[in-house]
């Protein structure tokens, strides 16, 4: 029951609005349920006060009788929830709806290719019926050239204002993956990037979005996209690696991931995302040494029994035939079994995790190196952990507390090469990285 | 008077260890033979267990003796001399190194062949191009360490110095 003042007192008349509320006929107000047609328009009786505040794409505004008892925490809501989301279809033209700005250009510039005189070997007099070759072919030129005059001219126009759209409707993207409505910012990119496919930051931005929704198909697809832009996109190169990974394609996928390592260090050494994309590689190229490792052992196992029995039974059989027994020969025997143990051992060593030699090793962070820098003193250092000891402690040495100045590091390229050396015979050095 | 002395250690050294892997390889081998022998035999008496050959039997049987033949070479992998790692040798000698020193372009050096460099060509580093002060060599103490290890374990590079 709405609210009524207390010297509020029942009408006589027969047929009045107030009696045909208390009988349930009430012309309900639009609160937004559903997307309503006279949302476009103003309503007449309506007062500036219920304008709806916000930036709608399309520039104008709306206003929609919200039930007054609405919070106003969801009246901000309201005109987002109704935005509009997708491109659709007209069934009737079988073009695709623009949103309101650019339809307005679709007659307009179709207006304006009927006006300008165009020259069109089908309108050519009939006393001109031998017209040469290369006229005919001079006029084609020509009427083409000035399609495409009059088709740059629009688009030079409609691109400008669909740039602009695109940037909004990033910017909406951006807001909605903060909150995390991934559905919402996937749609915002999507109309960004139909209005504008060249900009692979959109491209990107989508991949993300999928990246958080685990959708790894669309994943690959759109950065393939960003990465034929851009081809030194970090990002695209990375979220490209995360998806082959995903789909067990480890050769592909380290591949990628090295990219966009080598491209992220070459832009910024010590940006965050360097550190997680070696994190991730490191991951990748350590689960694909294990799938082999595991093989690999396995093979040698069941290789090592079958000597194992085979030797015993000659030794049996050795036996069998000498028929003695004599010390010596059981101590060759034994001696045999261990040798052949060591043999294996050698072998597998090279799966075995064992310790990463010192000289390869920060004093700092005692991993393994990942960009090696070395003083004046003549110690390695990893460039990050020896840049914040420079910036908590002070620009000294560690080791010599010799004076240390940031930009006398030099990448030791050797001992880097030492390390990818290292990584490739022992994989298993990986792990210990992350 | 310290070349003749390094030479000297590293006779030393390589004989040693050309002792030492001879009586390796050896072992190795005899161990290996008595292995393919036994597996031969046992797969002559499984055969006339079965009295069937078949073709797969036979093909497993020669993938074992090809897998055991790769095993018995990676033992003996440390023992066969082959080559040493890049990152080792330095640029201008094209051996491994014996006193590395570090340009500040960051590319390694011997350190009697950068001086010699310096004095006779001139103050530039011989890979970059860069300008390079003698003062300004750093020993590369890391390298130095792995080449030490490296040494240690493959102890037939000192040959190739003498």
């Amino acid at each position: 029951m709405l609210g009524l003042h207390e010297s509020w007192r029942r009408p006589m008349c027969v047929d009045s609005r107030v009696q045909r509320k208390f009988r349930g006929y009430v012309l309900t107000p639009n609160i937004g349920y559903g997307p309503h047609k006279t949302r476009y328009s103003y309503y007449t009786f309506v007062t500036r006060s219920c304008l709806l505040h916000g930036n709608f794409e399309d520039g104008l505004t709306r206003c929609e009788v919200i039930a007054h008892n609405v919070s106003t925490k969801k009246r901000k809501e309201i005109p987002f929830r109704f935005r509009p989301k997708s491109r659709r279809v007209d069934p009737v033209k079988k073009t695709f709806c623009l949103s309101p700005p650019f339809e307005k250009f679709r007659g307009f510039v179709s207006f304006l290719k009927t006006l300008i005189p165009r020259r069109d070997s089908t309108h050519a007099p009939p006393e001109e019926k031998k017209i040469s070759v290369e006229e005919q072919q001079e006029k084609k030129r020509e009427s083409l050239r000035f399609d495409r005059i009059v088709s740059e001219m629009v688009t030079g126009a409609v691109s400008a204002m669909a740039a602009k759209q695109a940037e909004r409707l990033k910017e909406d993207g951006n807001n909605c993956f903060k909150k995390e409505r991934f559905g919402a910012a996937i749609d915002a990119y999507t109309e960004a990037i139909t209005l504008s496919p060249k900009v692979p930051v959109y491209w990107t931005n989508r991949a993300l979005c999928h990246m958080k929704r685990k959708d790894w198909t669309r994943v690959e697809e759109d950065c393939r996209q960003a990465i034929q832009l851009d081809h030194d996109s970090v990002k695209a190169h990375y979220m490209l690696g995360l998806a082959l990974l995903q789909k067990e394609e480890y050769a592909d996928g380290v591949k990628a991931l090295q990219r966009a390592l080598d491209f992220g260090r070459g832009a910024n050494p010590t940006g965050y995302m360097v550190e997680e994309i070696w994190e991730e590689l490191s991951k990748a190229k350590y689960m694909e040494w294990e799938l082999l490792s595991a093989r690999r052992s396995w093979e040698l196992n069941s290789l090592k029994e079958t000597c194992v029995a085979a030797l015993n039974q000659q030794r049996a059989l050795d036996m069998s035939r000498t028929e003695e027994s004599s010390e010596e020969d059981y101590s060759s025997h034994t001696d045999q079994l261990k040798a052949l143990d060591r043999v294996f051992e050698k072998a597998a060593e090279e799966d075995k995790p064992t310790e990463v030699p010192d000289y390869l090793c920060c004093n700092i962070t005692l991993e393994i190196f990942r960009d090696p820098v070395i003083s004046p003193s003549g110690v390695t250092y990893e460039r990050a952990a020896i840049l914040e000891h420079i910036n908590k402690v002070g620009k000294f040495d560690p080791i010599t507390r010799e004076k240390l100045d940031p930009s006398k590091l030099v990448p030791n390229l050797a001992i880097k090469e030492a390390v990818a050396a290292y990584l490739e015979k022992h994989v298993w050095a990986y792990k210990t990285g992350c | 008077m310290v070349e003749e002395i390094w030479e000297e250690l590293a006779k030393a050294k390589y004989m040693e260890w050309e002792l030492a892997s001879a009586r390796r390889s050896w072992e190795l081998n005899s161990l290996k033979e008595t292995c393919d022998a036994a597996l031969n035999q046992q797969r002559a008496l499984d055969m006339s267990r079965t009295k069937e050959s078949s073709e797969e039997a036979y093909s497993s049987h020669t993938e074992r003796l090809k897998a055991l033949n790769q095993v018995f070479e990676k033992a003996a992998k440390d023992d066969k001399p082959t080559e040493v790692p890049d990152y080792l040798c330095c640029n201008i000698t094209l051996e491994i190194f014996r006193d590395p020193v570090i340009s500040p372009s960051g590319v390694t050096y011997e350190r009697a062949a950068i001086r010699e460099h310096i004095n006779k060509v001139g103050k530039f580093d011989r890979i970059t191009r860069e300008k390079l002060d003698p003062s300004k060599l750093v020993p590369n103490l890391a390298i130095k360490e792995a080449v030490a290890s490296y040494l240690e374990k493959h102890v037939w590079v000192y040959k190739v110095d003498s």
